[in-house]
């Protein structure tokens, strides 16, 4: 259960952070 | 900030609570509080995936028809955007299918004593990732982009038509062990037809919801992404 928890919440960092990345480069190319 | 990013949140809220609801609930011999799953005989624990596996199968095929439709999309318009989205559905849908099928074996292991045994089930999921296999090696023998997109546009709707059939049909017309299987119709009555308890179908459903959430997710990003590789090479 803990393994399951930690890999899902690892997960969940990595996605937001991935996203506002994403956000950003795309900020960056507009302007 | 990202766009829809409370939204995005909330999704990754309603996933735990899944994750967390599918395998912390106790399951009693006969449940008296809405908490409580009841124990299936000769699964017991084991019938928590339920609420993992089904749902990564679900999102498998949603992938792959949407990879067809923008296939189909990108033959119509010749738009090399829906080729860029066609690839990334069946990307997706390929991490979904092999996510379906590392859960099947795990629970095989636990039920039927081997992580693997050629069970039609598990020979269409194969086979199913040895068409998409075939997608990238395909994609990646051919280098001009218009012909790529053009042989993948085509490979991908003649795919997209066989995953309903593996999925759906082939586990059911053979007898096999996986619950289902043509003499075992009674196993497939949980999910087929919903033969479950009221709480055990609002996790289920949940979770069927929050992976098909999660896997627009995704494909949004790796869309994105792709999108901006483009434009760094290509300005």
């Amino acid at each position: 259960m803990s393994i399951v928890l930690i890999i899902w919440l690892g997960l969940v960092v990595y996605l937001v952070r991935l996203d506002r990345k994403i956000t950003k480069l795309e900020d960056s190319l507009k302007k | 900030m990202p766009k829809y990013f409370f939204w995005k949140i909330a999704l990754l809220i309603w996933l735990t609570l899944v994750i967390v609801a599918g395998l912390l609930m106790p399951m009693v011999p006969v449940p008296h509080a809405w908490y409580e799953l009841p124990i299936i005989p000769a699964l017991e624990d084991k019938a928590r995936i339920i609420f993992f596996h089904v749902p990564m199968s679900w999102t498998t095929l949603v992938a792959f028809i949407a990879s067809m439709v923008y296939g189909i999309l990108f033959l119509k318009t010749k738009k090399m955007d829906y080729d860029l989205r066609s690839v990334s559905a069946a990307g997706l849908g390929t991490m979904f299918c092999v996510l379906a099928t590392v859960t099947g074996s795990i629970w095989a292991k636990f039920n039927w004593g081997s992580f693997w045994n050629w069970d039609p089930r598990e020979t269409s999921i194969f086979v199913l990732l040895l068409i998409y296999g075939a997608y990238f090696t395909l994609r990646s023998a051919i280098d001009v982009d218009e012909k790529k997109a053009t042989l993948s546009a085509v490979y991908s709707v003649i795919a997209g038509v066989t995953a309903p059939f593996f999925i759906f049909v082939m586990p059911r017309i053979m007898t096999g062990l996986h619950p289902g299987a043509k003499g075992d119709e009674a196993g497939s009555t949980p999910v087929a037809q919903l033969h479950m308890p009221a709480n055990m179908q609002v996790v289920f459903f949940a979770s069927i919801v929050g992976f098909t959430l999660l896997y627009f997710w995704f494909f949004n990003l790796k869309v994105r992404s792709a999108r901006l590789e483009q434009s760094i090479h290509q300005p």
